[in-house]
This record gives structure tokens, C-alpha cells and sequence, in this order.
């Protein structure tokens, strides 16, 4: 309120002195004022800066993504111990509980609840996903799975994208765990519209009059609402006893290690692990650098997803640094459509497919990706096509009758140039003669005369490279009242241009002017 | 208008082609003196006129060969001869048979039994490095396509160990070459690929060829470089002397191994430059990829490349004949356009010729168009909008809700199997069902992606009578969407 008064007295202060044009005592005055009143305001700001921070940090995360992993690396590095446990069994018991519940989180986070890619034919794989997926310390489903859909949904977006890459790497990797986003009830809002808790919202999308398949009844619904809530509120303590009390005893009663060495390596260095492997997909799989990810984009370059070509990286993500492609094709339980590659997530589902605890993989039609494929690269050329010197547009060239022509040619001044004319339109010759792979003699010979039929196979049938050569030579268009064939080409040629370059994409195309 | 009646005056393409094949002038004798100079084909092939030339472009080779056929009936030339015990002995160039199969034969027979010395096979190693370049940089980049001027020494030092390989002198190679260039893949293409490899490799310069296939190109630019004259001149004495003489000679003054350097040094390096270059015409046909232009059958390998001293970027080379360079990037292995590149530096080649770089980037387009337009032709892209069935707006509204059917952009979509697969949920697709979902589809709900665009498309069942339909509807989209960013 103050604020605005200020700005409103200076307004005037400023009218009456362009009117009056001596005041300068009040002027004086009015500068102090002004800026106490920006001091004041930079202040505040600074405060409320000081004081966001505060409010802004994510504690839970920062717990489990950076404290946690903090700590255990000052303690290993504190009694030097080694990062790769010394005892066998321990050893093995963290490789296997790294793939048991990294799969858990990739095929139930990711796969189920973020893409819907398949369904579950027994209750009991939801609560593997629910319970070892919390060990990775990355959120319960619902706010995990909602964020990830607002991150597909809104690429990119610097706001509503929870871990865009516009906002640079760190960022997109640990930053958005750590810092609350600036939009919170956005977030919110998302996060309730993609996995409602509250019957209200239900019911009023049965009001609007949809027929609910007998597949997922209301009841469906309700079950799984139920079961998202228990798992948002029982999220941290899932969490304690996967991360530690499941790894710590497993150790020291089968593996006959120490309790210690069981919170260490299968416990947090594992966890650890699987945290850096699921940001990395978010941080390095959208960033564009050769040296680290060998990225493509082979389906479409309008947002930053890379198709990582880097097999160490592939390793890094476990199997998900495909993700121009994940990014086109979502719901599609495989993370690339090649058989071959590295994907340990798809592996486990197709499994659990034939053994028949899940159904209905989504999977995208081979078509549909060759389509996507084609129209990219169409679009590639295109801009590499309007990037090229196709020499000057027929319609653009200037009209030149035969008489001017032979004029030209009879000039003094055009002795040592040479000029042919190819269906009605005048080259000049001149910059290219010495390269003629034919030859100078034959452009000499051919100097200011109609060569249409020996250029189009009479001599020599030149190839494309020739044709395209030639219309950067064109200088105008021969008058001869013979025009309809030119014109005819005009509306073949650069109709095409135009269409070409407003991205009509199935429109065939045809190389120019064929013998 | 009266300019309308003055009109240009048009080629005369029979002297254009008597230009192009050399014939407007005095004849430069391409069969001279020696008897290596005419080896790799025969005097038989040259002997022709601008008249034949003319007609012979001006058909089709349909027409052509309709004549051919007729005109061989009754008496056939030996090279239309079935190949029968009796007249195999016709059959065969005997010449060039000794030349690069029987003496080749002979140095590995005594090959086997010659262990070499460590010093001889370096000899024969260097030699085979200098008669290799000359070659390719010196028969081929500079005479044969003028690609580049070089001083007087480099042509010197290419002439004499270019005819150590054993391939014909200066003139002959370029004029069979530049006719391979101008008639790539027809008949008269010496070594036509479109007839096998062993044809294209060594088998067009062991039979006898057919004379209606002659053809000439103009070499008057070669002849008059006196280098090249003389060399044709006293070609059989230069041969001798640069691929067997000197590595005798010189392996014998210095360590006394004559036989050695007669052997590794003279005959079986000749043999393996031989071979390399017949790799140019067959192997560079055979094997690799097309991407400036799949019309004819040059081909771009590193396998060809290695072999041949870089000249197996042959799809490019065919495209930009008369560009010194072979391989275009860096990482591609064209030793020859090094060579060529240093002798420039060291000013003993100068003039060096190079197509812009704006037509090579189009020649590239334009196959990957081709290609792409290839690909596209085998994908399922829906079917087209006119051969849909057209319905009226109550045949829409009472199978609607039934079948599961949307409209969209005056299109209707069967969308029934595909609800449950709705990246968006399915509450989405369900409200819209039986509805028209132009608006809400094309960015008032979700701007679809191009894939969606496609899946929908595969998805159409029939149009409907009334409203504007758009088959595109990807673009109909980047219209809606141009037009509210306006607003």
C-alpha cells in the first residue's frame, strides 16, 4: 500500500516539474524518499528470501537424497573403510536387493503408477512396489508418480515441469528434491487431478454420465485410493525397515555379517545407488552433450529428451537413457523398441507377463514408430532444404526476348563469359567452366545456344548434382512466346517449396525437373 | 511480338558430341607405339564417329538394342558367340592375359619358393606406395579428370612410376576412364557393373569386347602435355623399365638381391597395384552405400577406400567428378587427396578443384529424401480421407455411444479398443465419446503429439457429411494452436 502511494506522489512530483520546471527542493526530498522506499523494499525482499528458503526446503528429501548418503560416506571415509563390502555374502546380498528394489521402483513407480503399462492380476505385486520402492527414498507413489506425469506432460516448462532441465543440470538431477518448487498449489492441484484421494472428485466424474467399463468399477477405485493413501502416510516407515532393519538383519543372520555393515552397503550405499540411477535418467537423459551422453533424436527434437547412445550411461540409468523415445511413446512398457537393448525393467515385466501375475502390456505398434521416425527425419530435411541454395525461383528471374539475349551475347564486355540456355531459362556458365567435368570446349561450343536435349542425354545425361549445379546458375528466363512450359514448372517446382516448407509432410515429393 | 519470331539457335548435337568425343580434330592416336600402351581393352573400341555417338544417345537403349539384335543375326562378332571348346582361344585377349594373370602367376610360383628379404619387401613396399599414388593421384585425379594442375616434376615422377603399374600409358587410361565416367552403366561403359563383378574386375579386359559398344572421349587436353606424349610414345620401354628393371637393379647394386627385388619388387607389386585399381571398378560397384545418388551403381566402402588408396568413396566421386577429394570428412581414408592437398602446400600443385558445398549438401537431401519417400511408402498411414464412407449425423449419434466413436475434424475415429491405452486416463476419451473432440484434442485439453496424430489416424472409420474435414489433422492442430497465440 505504501509502496503504490509512494510511486503515485512522484508521478505527480515529476508532472509539476516538466510544468513548472523550478522546484528543485521537493525534488530532493522526493529522490531520499525514493530510496529509503527501495531500500526498504530490497530488504523485505531479502528477508522473505531468507525467510522462503526456510520453508522451501523439502526436509524429507533432503533427508533421504542428501543427508543420509552424507553421512555414510563420512563414516566410511572416517574409518577408511572399503566401498565395496569385504564380506562375499554381503557383497551378493547388495547386488541382489540393488536389482530387487530398483525393479520394484522402475516397473511400480515408473512403469504401473506414473504410465499406467500394464495391470496387475494379484494384489500382492502392489504392495512389492509400495514397500521395497520406498527404500529408494525418492517419495511416496502418489507424489512421485504425479510429479512424474506433470514432468511428461509439461516438458520443459520451467514452472510446471518439476525437474526441467531448463533450469539447469544440478537442478534436473538433485535440485528439485531438495528446493520445494515455486508452484506449489499447482503441483497440488496436478497431483490430486492424476491421483485423487478425496470421494468428492470421484463422484463428480460419475455425475458427468461416463460408462465405467465392467473392468474398473468404482469399487477398483476406491481400493486403490485406499491403497495410495496408506501408502503416502506409511511411506517413512516402509522406508525405515527396507532401508535398514530388512538390510541390517538379512545381513547379520544370513549373511553373518556385522549390523553395521548391513546399514552400510546393502542399506544406504545401495540406496544411494538407486537414487543417483533414477536422476541421472532426468538430468543426463535431457541433456544435450556429446561427450557425456551421445545424444539423438530420433523422434522428435522439440523438447529435450535425448536418446543416449552411451552404453555406460544406459548402464548408469539401468537400461532408461532412451528417453527421446520413452518421451514419444510413454506408456510403453519397454524403455526402447530395439529387442537387444540393455533393459533389465523390461526383462522383469515381460516375466512376470508369461508367468501371468500381470497382463495387458502396452506396447507401441512397430508402425507407429517408423511413422514418427520418418516424419522427424522429414522434418530435418526440411530445414537442411531451407538452409541450401536452390537457385533463384523461376517466377523471380527476369524476362529476357531472344533479341536482348543475342545482344548480350554480341556485347564486348561478355566476350570471355558463356551463357546457355537449358528449357528456356539463361545460365551464366562462366563461374563453373574451369570444373565442367566435360570439359571446356563443350560449354564453348554450346555458348549462347539453346543445349536442352544435350544437356538431358544427347551428350551426356547429367546427374542430379549437375541439375541442381545448373539452377544456381540461372540468370533470367527466355521470352520466346513459348512460355506455357515454364510456367508449368514454376507451379511444379515452387508449389512444392511451399508446401515443403509448411510441413506437409506426406505430400511425396519429386526431384526436381526429370529428364 | 515480333521477338517472338527471332529465335535462339539450338546445339547442333552431333558436333557437340563430336567436340565431346574428340573426333572435330585432327585424331589423336590413342593406340600408339608399344604394346603395353593399349593394354586394359582394345583398338577395336575407339574407332567410331560423332554421327554413331549422336544416334546412339538420341534412342532409347530400347530401341537400340532392338537394332543391335537385327543387325547381328546373321553375323555374329566373336563376343556374341556362345563359348565353346573350338573357339574359346577367340574369346580371349591374349595380351592382356599374360599381362595381368600369367606373369602375376609366374612371380607367385617363384614366390613360394624365394623366402624374401626384410630390405626387398620395403623396396617393393615404397614402390608399391609410389605407383599407387601415381595412379590415383596422378592417372586419375590429374589427367583423367584434370582435377588439379601439377608441376612438371610430379608429372614426371607420375608417368614414369604410373606405367610401372602396368595399366597402359597416361593417355589410353584416361580416355577408357573418362569414357567409363560418361557412360557409367550403359554398354558402352568399358567396364559395365551391371555385368558382374568378375566382368567389371578383369573379365571386360580378357575377352575380346563387342564393337558396337565403341565409344570416344576427348583427350586433346592430354595431348597436348608433352609428358603424356611422351610417355605413350616409348611406353613399353618405360614400363619395363619402372616395374621390373629398377627394383632388380636396385635391389641387386645394393644388396645383391636380384631375383628378390625382380620378384617382390617388380612382379608382384605390379600384381597387387593391378588388382587394387580393378578394385576401383568392380568392388567400388559392388559393395557400400549410396547417399548422393542410387540411380547408378557407384558405391561408397571403406573397404574399397583402404584398398585403393581412398578412391572408394566412388558414389561421391561419380557425382563430383572433377572435385580432387574423395572423402569428404575427416575420418574418412583418402590418403590421395593428403598427398595432393601437401603438394599444394609445397606449390607443385596448384588450381585444385572443389564442387561447393551447398550441391554436394543437395545431392545428400535429396537421396535421403528419396529414401525416406521409399520407407514411407510401406507404413500404414490410415486410411485416406476420400475413400472413407460418409455418414449423416444420426448414423454418427446412434452408433456413438455403442461403438465407441469420436469425431474429430469432420472425421469419425473407432476409438473403442484403444480407451484403456490413453496416456491421459480414460475419463478423458470417455467424455468424449459420441462427441466432436476437435478443439479439445488439438491443444484446448492436450496438444497431441505427431505419434498421436498418426495412431488416430489409423483409427478412421468414416467421415462425416456435414463440417470441414481435414485428413491432416497434425496441421489443422499448428493452425489452432498459431491462431490462439495470436489471440
Amino acid at each position: 500500500m505504501e509502496f503504490s502511494k509512494g510511486t503515485k506522489v512522484q508521478k505527480r512530483k515529476v508532472k509539476t516539474s516538466a510544468t513548472s520546471g523550478n522546484t528543485g527542493g521537493s525534488s530532493t526530498n522526493s529522490l531520499i524518499h525514493q530510496a529509503s522506499q527501495l531500500k526498504n523494499t530490497r530488504m523485505n525482499q531479502m528477508r522473505k528470501r531468507k525467510r522462503d528458503l526456510l520453508t522451501r526446503i523439502n526436509y524429507t528429501h533432503t533427508f533421504t537424497v542428501v543427508v543420509l548418503p552424507l553421512l555414510i560416506f563420512g563414516y566410511i571415509y572416517k574409518y577408511s573403510l572399503p566401498i565395496i563390502p569385504e564380506n562375499q555374502d554381503t557383497l551378493y546380498f547388495s547386488c541382489i536387493y540393488f536389482n530387487f528394489t530398483i525393479l520394484a521402483f522402475n516397473s511400480g513407480y515408473h512403469k504401473y503408477f506414473a504410465h499406467n503399462s500394464f495391470k496387475i492380476r494379484y494384489k500382492f505385486l502392489l504392495y512389492y512396489f509400495a514397500v521395497f520402492g520406498s527404500s529408494i527414498g525418492l517419495g511416496s507413489i502418489r507424489w512421485w508418480a504425479s510429479l512424474h506425469r506433470a514432468h511428461h506432460h509439461f516438458t520443459d516448462d520451467t514452472e510446471r515441469d518439476p525437474y526441467s532441465i531448463k533450469r539447469g543440470f544440478a537442478w534436473a538431477h538433485w535440485g528439485w528434491l531438495i528446493k520445494k518448487p515455486k508452484i506449489v498449489a499447482f503441483h497440488q492441484d496436478f497431483m490430486e487431478q492424476e491421483f485423487p484421494v478425496s470421494l468428492k472428485v470421484v463422484n463428480e466424474v460419475e455425475e458427468d454420465g461416463f460408462e465405467y467399463s465392467p473392468h474398473d468399477t468404482n469399487e477398483n477405485d476406491l481400493d486403490a485410493i485406499d491403497f495410495l493413501k496408506w501408502q503416502e502416510n506409511s511411506y517413512f516407515s516402509n522406508f525405515i525397515l527396507t532401508t535398514f532393519i530388512i538390510p541390517a538383519f538379512v545381513t547379520a543372520f544370513i549373511c553373518k555379517d556385522t549390523l553395521t555393515n548391513g546399514i552400510i552397503y546393502p542399506g544406504l550405499l545401495r540406496m544411494f545407488l538407486c537414487q543417483q540411477s533414477l536422476l541421472a535418467t532426468e538430468s543426463i537423459g535431457h541433456l544435450k552433450n556429446i561427450q557425456v551422453s551421445i545424444p539423438t533424436q530420433p523422434f522428435n527434437d522439440k523438447n529435450s529428451s535425448q536418446n543416449c547412445n552411451n552404453p555406460l550411461v544406459s548402464l548408469l540409468t539401468y537400461g532408461q537413457s532412451y528417453q527421446n523415445y520413452h518421451h514419444e511413446f510413454p506408456h510403453d512398457y519397454r524403455s526402447t523398441s530395439s529387442f537387444f537393448a540393455f533393459d533389465p525393467t523390461k526383462w522383469f515385466i515381460w516375466t512376470l507377463d508369461k508367468v501371468g501375475i500381470v497382463e495387458e502390456l502396452s506396447v507401441t505398434p512397430d508402425n507407429l514408430i517408423d511413422q514418427l521416425k520418418i516424419q522427424q527425419q522429414q522434418e530435418v530435411l526440411n530445414r537442411m532444404r531451407s538452409q541450401l541454395n536452390w537457385g533463384t525461383p523461376i517466377s523471380k528471374l527476369p524476362s529476357i526476348t531472344p533479341k536482348d539475349f543475342k545482344r548480350i551475347i554480341g556485347s564486348s564486355t561478355n566476350k570471355d563469359r558463356i551463357y546457355i540456355i537449358i528449357q528456356n531459362i539463361i545460365h551464366d556458365i562462366t563461374p563453373f567452366m574451369e570444373q565442367h567435368p566435360g570439359g571446356v570446349p563443350l560449354l564453348k561450343a554450346s555458348h549462347g545456344k539453346d543445349a536442352t536435349k544435350a544437356f538431358f542425354g544427347g551428350v551426356y545425361g547429367h546427374s542430379t548434382a549437375a541439375q541442381n549445379l545448373l539452377a544456381t546458375m540461372r540468370i533470367g528466363v527466355l521470352d520466346d512466346g513459348n512460355d506455357e512450359e515454364v510456367w508449368g514448372r514454376v507451379v511444379r517446382e515452387e508449389g512444392e517449396v511451399e508446401e515443403a516448407d509448411s510441413g506437409r509432410l506426406r505430400k511425396s515429393y519429386s526431384t526436381a525437373e526429370a529428364a | 511480338m515480333s521477338a517472338s519470331h527471332e529465335q535462339v539457335e539450338t546445339v547442333d548435337i552431333t558436333s557437340l558430341n563430336a567436340v565431346a568425343a574428340g573426333t572435330n580434330r585432327k585424331q589423336p592416336r590413342i593406340v600408339a607405339a608399344g604394346l603395353g600402351g593399349r593394354l586394359m581393352g582394345t583398338a577395336d573400341l575407339v574407332k567410331v564417329t560423332a554421327e554413331q555417338i549422336t544416334e546412339d544417345s538420341l534412342q532409347s537403349l530400347a530401341e537400340k538394342d532392338e537394332q543391335e539384335r537385327l543387325k547381328y543375326t546373321k553375323v555374329k562378332h566373336i563376343s556374341e558367340q556362345e563359348w565353346t571348346l573350338s573357339n574359346f582361344y577367340k574369346h580371349i585377349n591374349w595380351l592382356n592375359a599374360i599381362l595381368v594373370v600369367a606373369i602375376p602367376a609366374y612371380g607367385i610360383y617363384n614366390a613360394v619358393n624365394y623366402p624374401p628379404q626384410l630390405k626387398t619387401i620395403t623396396l617393393a613396399f615404397i614402390l608399391y606406395l609410389f605407383s599407387g599414388i601415381s595412379i590415383t593421384a596422378g592417372y586419375h585425379r590429374l589427367f583423367a579428370h584434370k582435377s588439379y594442375d601439377a608441376h612438371v616434376s610430379c608429372r614426371l615422377f607420375f608417368a614414369f612410376f604410373g606405367a610401372g603399374a602396368v595399366e597402359g600409358s597416361i593417355k589410353w587410361w584416361s580416355h577408357s576412364h573418362r569414357i567409363h565416367h560418361r557412360y557409367t552403366d550403359t554398354p558402352r561403359d568399358p567396364y559395365d557393373a551391371r555385368q558382374g563383378f568378375w566382368f567389371s574386375h578383369m573379365g571386360w579386359m580378357l575377352t575380346k569386347p563387342n564393337p558396337k559398344n565403341r565409344a570416344r572421349a576427348d583427350i586433346n587436353d592430354l595431348a597436348n602435355d608433352w609428358v603424356v606424349t611422351f610417355q605413350h610414345r616409348h611406353y613399353l620401354l618405360l614400363m619395363v623399365l619402372s616395374a621390373f628393371v629398377f627394383p632388380t637393379v636396385v635391389a641387386g647394386l645394393f644388396w645383391g638381391d636380384y631375383w628378390g627385388g625382380f620378384i617382390y619388387g617388380g612382379i608382384l607389386k605390379t600384381f597387387i597395384i593391378q588388382q587394387a585399381t580393378f578394385c576401383v571398378n568392380s568392388l567400388a560397384h559392388w559393395i557400400g552405400v549410396q547417399p548422393f545418388d542410387d540411380r547408378r551403381t557407384p558405391r561408397d566402402h571403406v573397404l574399397t577406400a583402404i584398398v585403393t588408396f581412398g578412391e572408394g568413396y566412388h558414389n561421391f566421386h561419380h557425382e563430383f567428378p572433377s572435385d580432387y577429394r574423395n572423402a569428404l570428412k575427416w575420418y574418412q581414408y583418402d590418403p590421395t587427396k593428403v598427398v595432393i592437398y601437401t603438394l599444394y602446400r609445397l606449390g607443385l600443385a596448384w588450381n585444385l578443384k572443389t564442387f561447393s558445398q551447398n550441391a554436394i549438401e543437395q545431392g545428400l537431401l535429396q537421396q535421403q529424401q528419396k529414401k525416406l519417400d521409399r520407407l514411407r511408402q510401406e507404413l500404414n498411414w490410415g486410411t485416406p480421407v476420400d475413400q472413407l464412407p460418409v455418414w449423416t449425423r444420426e448414423e454418427f449419434n446412434e452408433k456413438a455411444k455403442s461403438e465407441g466413436l469420436i469425431l474429430i475434424s469432420g472425421i469419425v475415429h473407432n476409438v473403442k479398443s484403444f480407451i484403456k491405452e490413453h496416456p491421459g486416463g480414460q475419463p478423458l476419451v470417455r467424455a468424449s465419446l459420441g462427441k466432436d473432440a476437435t478443439k479439445a484434442f488439438n491443444g484446448a485439453v492436450y496438444a497431441h503429439s505427431n505419434a498421436a496424430h498418426n495412431l488416430l489416424a489409423t483409427m478412421r472409420v468414416a467421415v462425416l457429411s456435414e463440417g470441414e474435414i481435414n485428413g491432416n489433422t497434425f496441421e489443422l492442430q499448428n493452425q489452432m494452436l498459431a491462431k490462439e497465440k495470436q489471440a
